[in-house]
């Protein structure tokens, strides 16, 4: 127990010592990770209720689930809070393990969630493979500070790349397009990958760096 | 797509909801919403102390907590004031107080700021002109820089500021100690320094503070908190002073050092003091706000200049008061007069009042005792120096208070003089023989005197109740020099407690007065409950529980939650007091005992939980009755160990001596993991032990069945053990976390339970033990020990469906030994509190549900701005909405709840099989069609779920079933008890011995009717190739109908699942067809029928019978389909003709068997008697009749065939009034009896005073009533 405390303090030392020359090298480097998920990570948890009834219906309409599950639990990517997708590995993965993304969207809740802010340049990275579009989506949220009153001001696609049957890495910047804010000003911004009834998109990699404000 | 579209559409709702939350309901100005309510209209006792004031009321603007905002009422009772009120939320928040959820009932967001800033703009405008502003403990950092200094511009033209408690504390309404950063210099010019001055020698000299719970400081770096003493306690106060001026004004700190603990009991213009029995000390509270007269008086400029002064003039003595040094070490100083004066001398002793000024007209002049009953009260003209003599008065403290009149009437000043009347002789102390009493025993105990009786000198002992009323005086037994042994009968008590009054007197008077008191538990709980829950409650919040606590009961308020948890014994005696019932909240057990524990890793077995270890434990108080040796039982789950359970022995022995309908041992605790469905508990070493032997039990003792059944390779019984749900999904091994997780549920924690109350029934006789919480339980263990609960329904619509379950559960499993309420809040508007026919309802639906009552939470929070409440703030008036509801619990209190209470509920003789490891079966299929339980909750509650919708399914059509367990079917219930039917709506998994009583039932001609593939898992959660009862369901795709020996097995596939969402939608799809199979195969009809104008069936009026001999009792309840849901006719057939009465109006609707009734949302409740009652008659003793004596009155029920009557079960509600019509409550009481006489038993007390009583009998079904009059005479 005594050797295992002596690595776990070595380690923590050594991860300190990354961090400390990240951080020196920010003033050469303004951009910042904030997303990277490599999909390599699962768990099995338990099937929430508002998982089983929306996925009762989609067994009965005959579509299969968008993730993998045995008993009362699925398997879930490291950092979402709710399905993301299934793990696939072996030769169909990238390496280790990616993710299969059919007729679903990931990371709303939690994951991509309060992340993009406007006015806010981002740069991105991606390895996609499959059929069909990749789409990174916002949902922008507003509140009437006056009334309390809440709206949505718009779904914009911020990431929209097609994909072909060998895997790509895509790169790119985006940014929230502008809005009226006059009365409604932006509360919250979540985001989430979807992919479409039709389309099937092996994802892997997945990497947002928040650049300096324009 | 359209998977996209729905998940877009749920984060838009979710994002509304969100939204709603910046608004209150009902919002600002609604009349159900509280907030700057403030009548002013409610009087408690008080001491006008300076109203009317000389010089006209002072104009004053309070700055205050919403919740406290009762104590501008008290000050202007004691101050002549003309008062404006901004409240905000709290001590440490100004506008963000607590709330909870979508349609919490505080102001809260937006509007709370709108609203907030609205009023403190409009009342803080330089346009008025106030003569004091009066900032009541709100945190100075919390007040906006813009209000603060509005405020000092205020002050700055001349108006007084008064600050108690002045103080930094950082917002946050949850903040109790994190103080602002830094130093304020204005705050500390303001309030921190100056001296109390002539403002301070004032109060001093004019406050009798050597009696009170306040101690002055000259400093504030002197104050020291009481070393060892936990404020929450026991607390005094500590008081400092300061006076400063801000440019014109003056102004005043008056700083009582509370600022972290006023919140607890609504302090925010008075100190907060702690007593260890909950005592609430009125007079100390009429005092505090004496001395904030006093500063609002000074920082006015309108101090009194008379200089009014008390003199007391007594002989020397040696007599010092005898102090008990245990609460002496609670306190400051003995908060004994230092003035002390010798009974024998008290005639010798001389009060002298002086005073300088030449306006005075009159002095009102009182002498009353600490306690503040006044002794002598009168008002004397004027004279330079007024002298009165004592009387001659028993040993104790006393007040001598007197106000300085001038012509008009109004105070000039007003002062307080303490003393104490010492005596040689006194009561040292009485003792009695039992720590509780039954009715028909006998008190004895024995009187020790300090010394040897005196000539002359007597001693008298009696028997003292709640109500104030003298009911009985002891037999002295031996007189001994200074012993005197005595006994007293319990006879006819009308409370819970007598005070036993011990007396010793001379030929002057009483020497000296003590009291004991004496239990006389009730454990009889036949009346409709209406019970104060998380609420400000006598013994336990200062000011508001007492006022709440007699308040309360105008509006049919009868009980209150108890906190033996807490060993809060004195409250037990404080409800007595009030004449409140206590329901005991005895422990909050479970895994779950701190929210630390709910942050376990689900994916670790936690094997330091071991709850079987700890029913060992109990198990062996339950068995000897003594104590454990904590050696012998080491082991502790937190705080839960031999040690805590031998505590608990001493409690239940003193809980024992009252009454309480049961005994709540857990709440939201669960077994680790279990809310979050990932459990990781139940590795303990006795666990597993356990465990093992319950497997081989299970298994015949055959290991390779379990390995077969779990896929498991054990070698041996030792390595067999639980499972986390991971590894069983991992290893592909469910069915052991099934067997695991069922004997969890099933035999540790329900067992632990039944332990409990098993150990619980050693200490307090018969004791009923519940649950106040969800339904994580396995309640076919419950049968004859948690049969009890506060139950969680309603609160939404159509709980009369909805949660059906959670109620039917502990009914069917132990109907004769349940006690089960429902719950009602004010924490959020919901559903029951929405309308007026909402709130008409809720009241009549507990009663028709079977419950015996509701519990009412609200006042929760000190921290909110606005709701919460079914008061205005200051408790003047009732809020229309609990107006509504107090309504109708006082109508079902009249005598019709207790017979409903005392009714059987009819049952159809279908029995529902509810087999509780279904429940992990279902776990396992999230999928499926329809689970076993069915709500977000659904790995702890009971509603939802096909069970649930049998359920639902069954009482639409009027057929309410049976609910019954596997074992039950393996001991022939089935056959004993005559059912005809047996639904089995989600059984999956099932036992072989199941499955032969089932085959045998159908054989033997029983209908069985079946949804969810009954039988094609094993009970240990294995899939079968091929279903258990196949052979009675051959057709399982569609419906089918298979003969089976003499029976019939129906599948009915799509028709019970769902049936609950359908018929609230109005769909009654499938009723139909099991309303056709339980008629022609199992002969089954409902008690009563209803059909519309077509002569269609109604399914949609939920529909309760009750029978109690020949009577019928029948609570019909329309479902909700809507706001503007009309007047619809409907025909009752009944099965033979009746005279049907309409309960709620008490009037005879005929002699039928059809009955034409129109119905609504509101609540309709019928009684059927054989007999139609012609009139009501009263007779017994109406001659001149001595206090003392029980009175017994014959009530006779005159029926149009009296002979008809005899098993006719019915209820009068009692009353008896005085002369001046006022009620002597103690003989309110509802009478149950059959036939056609019943009788009344009125124990007159001794102390009654001589007059005329009427006695008023009510028929609570026909509304009869009848009168008789009680001539007292003189003792």
């Amino acid at each position: 127990m005594t050797c295992l405390r002596v690595v776990m303090i070595v380690l923590s030392l050594f991860a300190m010592q990354r961090l400390v020359l990240v951080q020196a090298a920010e003033p050469q480097d303004p951009s910042r990770l904030i997303i990277h998920d490599d999909f390599e990570i699962w768990s099995w948890e338990p099937i929430t209720f508002g998982m089983r009834a929306s996925g009762r219906k989609r067994l009965q309409a005959g579509q299969s689930l968008p993730f993998e599950h045995r008993g009362p639990l699925y398997r879930r990517a490291k950092g979402f809070a709710l399905p993301s997708g299934r793990r696939v590995a072996g030769s169909e993965a990238l390496e280790g393990h990616s993710v299969l993304l059919q007729d679903c969207q990931i990371g709303l809740h939690g994951r991509y969630s309060f992340i993009i802010r406007p006015a806010t340049k981002y740069r991105y990275e991606v390895s996609l493979k499959g059929s069909g579009t990749f789409h990174f989506r916002a949902w922008v949220g507003a509140t009437n500070p006056t009334t309390g009153e809440f709206r949505w001001l718009g779904f914009p696609n911020l990431i929209k790349l097609p994909v072909t049957e060998s895997w790509q890495t895509e790169r790119g910047e985006f940014q929230l397009p502008e809005f009226d804010v006059t009365t409604f000003k932006v509360a919250k911004v979540s985001c989430a990958i979807v992919v479409e009834e039709a389309d099937r998109i092996l994802v892997d990699n997945f990497s947002i760096w928040s650049l300096a404000a324009p | 797509m359209r998977f996209l579209l729905r998940c877009t559409l749920f984060s838009i709702t979710s994002a509304l909801f969100l939204s709603v939350t910046l608004w209150a309901t009902p919002p600002f100005g609604d009349p159900n919403q509280p907030y700057d309510q403030l009548p002013g209209t409610l009087e408690t006792p008080h001491v006008p102390w300076a109203r009317p004031c000389a010089g006209g009321p002072l104009r004053a603007l309070f700055i205050l907590p919403y919740s406290d905002a009762r104590e501008v009422v008290e000050i202007s009772q004691r101050l002549e004031l003309d008062y404006t009120v901004i409240m905000n939320a709290g001590h440490t928040a100004w506008e963000e107080g607590y709330s909870e959820g979508d349609t919490t009932t505080p102001l809260v967001g937006v509007e709370a700021k709108l609203v907030l800033e609205s009023l403190v703009k409009e009342r803080l405008s330089l346009e008025n002109r106030y003569d004091v502003i009066v900032i009541g403990k709100v945190s100075w950092a919390v007040i906006p820089p813009a209000v603060r200094s509005r405020i000092l511009e205020h002050v700055a033209r001349g108006t007084g500021l008064v600050c108690v408690t002045p103080h930094r504390l950082n917002a946050g309404y949850s903040n109790r100690t994190v103080v602002a950063e830094g130093r304020d210099a204005l705050f500390e010019r303001l309030f921190e320094t100056g001296e109390g001055g002539p403002l301070e020698t004032w109060i001093r000299q004019s406050t009798p503070l050597d009696t009170l719970p306040i101690q002055p400081i000259a400093a504030q770096d002197s104050f020291e908190p009481l070393a060892g003493v936990p404020p929450h306690d026991y607390a005094q106060t500590t008081l400092r002073l300061t006076t400063s001026q801000h440019e014109q004004g003056r102004v005043v700190g008056l700083d009582y050092f509370d600022a972290a603990t006023a919140r607890r009991h609504s302090n925010s213009l008075t100190p907060y003091w702690n007593h260890p029995s909950g005592d609430h000390d009125a007079v100390a509270y009429d005092f505090s706000f004496a001395i904030l007269a006093r500063c609002l008086l000074w920082s006015t400029r309108r101090q009194a200049a008379a200089h009014l002064a008390i003199t007391l003039s007594t002989p020397q003595t040696t007599l010092t008061a005898a102090q008990d040094p245990a609460v002496r070490r609670l306190r400051w100083h003995a908060q004994v007069p230092h003035r002390v004066v010798a009974r024998q001398s008290l005639s010798d002793a001389r009060v002298e009042i002086t005073a300088a000024t030449d306006r005075a007209d009159s002095l009102q002049y009182q002498l009353r005792t600490r306690e503040g009953a006044v002794v002598q009260q009168e008002t004397l003209p004027w004279a330079p120096a007024i002298q009165r003599s004592l009387p001659i008065l028993p040993r104790g403290d006393y007040l001598i208070d007197v106000r300085l009149l001038d012509k008009a009437g109004a105070v000039l000043d007003f002062a307080s003089q303490s003393f104490r009347v010492e005596a040689a002789q006194r009561v040292d102390e009485i003792t009695l023989d039992r720590p509780w009493y039954e009715v028909g025993q006998n008190i004895r105990g024995t009187l020790h005197c300090q010394r040897p009786l005196a000539a002359g000198q007597t001693v008298e002992v009696h028997a003292v109740d709640t109500w104030g009323r003298t009911v009985a005086t002891a037999t002295l037994h031996s007189v001994a020099n200074d012993l005197v042994e005595f006994s007293i009968p319990v006879r006819n008590p009308l409370s819970e407690l007598w005070d036993i009054v011990g007396q010793i007197s001379d030929p002057a008077g009483a020497v000296d007065v003590r009291s004991i008191p004496a239990p006389i538990p009730n454990r009889s709980f036949e009346d409709y409950m209406f019970m104060l829950i998380f609420s400000p409650t006598p013994g336990r919040s200062h000011w508001k529980g007492d006022l709440y606590g007699r308040l309360m009961r105008k509006y049919g308020i009868n009980s209150t939650f108890t906190y033996l948890i807490y060993s809060y014994q004195q409250q037990f005696v404080q409800n007595a007091r009030h004449h409140l019932r206590s329901v005991a909240y005895a422990e909050h057990h479970g895994e779950i005992l701190s929210p630390a524990d709910d942050q376990r890793d689900p994916n670790q077995e936690q094997a330091d939980f071991d709850l079987v270890e700890i029913s060992r434990m109990l198990r062996r108080v339950a068995a000897t009755g003594e104590k454990l040796d904590p050696r012998e039982f080491p082991f502790r789950m937190q705080y839960i160990g031999a040690e805590f359970i031998n505590g608990r022995i001493d409690q239940y022995k003193q809980a024992a001596r009252f009454g309480s309908p049961f005994y709540t041992l857990t709440g939201e605790n669960y077994l680790s993991g279990e809310f979050s469905s990932r459990e990781n508990s139940g590795f303990g070493a006795t666990t597993t032990r356990v465990f093992q032997a319950w497997c081989r039990q299970q298994y015949g003792d055959d290991l390779a069945k379990l390995n077969a059944e779990w896929n498991t390779p054990f070698d041996s019984w030792e390595q067999v053990r639980g499972i986390l749900l991971t590894e069983a999904v991992e290893q592909d091994q469910l069915p052991r976390w099934v067997d695991f997780r069922y004997f969890m549920r099933s035999r540790v924690w329900s067992q632990y339970f039944i332990d409990l109350t098993k150990m619980m029934r050693r200490f307090i006789p018969h004791a009923r033990t519940g649950r106040v919480g969800h339904d994580h339980h396995d309640f076919s263990r419950y049968r004859h020990e948690m049969t009890c609960s506060k139950l969680y329904i309603g609160q939404e619509i159509h709980p009369q469906w909805r949660h059906a379950m959670t109620v039917e559960l502990p009914q069917s499993f132990a109907a004769e030994r349940s006690f089960l309420m429902a719950p009602q809040s004010v924490l959020r508007w919901n559903y029951d509190h929405q309308s007026p026919v909402h709130r008409e309802r809720y009241p009549w639906l507990v009663l028709m549900l079977g419950l015996n009552g509701f519990d009412w939470e609200n006042c929760l929070h000190p921290s909110t701005l606005g709701g919460l409440s079914c008061f205005t703030p200051d408790f003047s008036e009732a809020l229309p909405f609990f107006k509504d509801y107090a309504r109708e619990v006082r109508s079902i209190q009249r005598g019709i709840g207790k017979l409903t209470i005392a009714a059987q509920p009819q049952r159809a003789q279908v029995a529902l099989l509810w087999a509780p490891y279904n429940h992990y079966i279902s776990r396992l299929l999230p999928f499926e069609e329809n689970g076993f339980s069915g709500t977000w909750l659904s790995n702890i509650s009971v509603i939802g779920g096909a069970p649930a919708d049998a359920l639902t399914l069954l009482n639409s059509i009027r057929l309410r079933p049976t609910i019954i367990a596997p074992e039950d079917l393996q001991a022939g219930i089935l056959q004993q008890r005559g059912f005809r039917a047996l639904v089995l709506p989600y059984n999956k998994g099932m036992s072989p011995s199941e499955v032969v009583a089932i085959r045998e039932f159908v054989a033997e001609g029983g209908l069985v009717i079946a949804a969810n593939d009954p039988a094609t898992y094993t009970q240990h959660g294995r899939p079968l190739e091929e279903g258990q009862l196949a052979d009675l369901f051959p057709v399982t795709d569609q419906r089918h109908l298979q003969p089976f020996g003499k029976g019939q097995a129906a599948y009915l596939p799509n028709l019970i699942n769902g049936y609950t969402q359908r018929l609230e939608n109005g769909d009654f799809g499938g009723a139909e067809v099991v309303v056709d199979l339980l008629h022609k195969h199992a002969n089954q009809q409902p008690p009563l029928e209803l059909v519309d104008a077509a002569g269609h069936p109604r399914y949609d009026i939920f529909t309760r019978v009750f029978q109690h001999g020949s009577t019928q009792l029948i609570g019909l309840l329309a479902t909700d389909f809507g706001e503007d849901q009309k007047m619809s006719p409907v025909q009752l057939k009944l099965p033979a003709a009746g005279y049907v009465y309409d309960v709620r109006t008490q009037s005879l609707l005929g002699f039928t068997d059809r009955l034409e009734r129109n119905i609504d949302l509101r609540p309709q409740f019928l009684a059927i008697l054989p007999v139609r009652v012609e009139s009501l008659e009263l007779t017994g003793a109406v001659t001149p009749i001595r206090p003392g004596t029980t009175v017994t009155l014959t009530g006779r029920v005159h029926f149009n065939d009296d002979a008809q009557a005899e098993t006719t079960a019915q209820a009068v509600h009692v009353r008896v009034l005085d002369a001046q019509d006022h009620e002597l409550e103690w003989f309110r009481q509802n009478v149950v009896f059959s036939g056609t006489t019943f009788q009344l038993s009125l124990p007159l007390a001794l102390s009654l005073e001589p007059g005329r009583y009427r006695v008023r009998v009510e028929h609570a079904i026909a509304g009869s009533t009848a009168t008789t009059t009680l001539e007292v005479t003189a003792p």
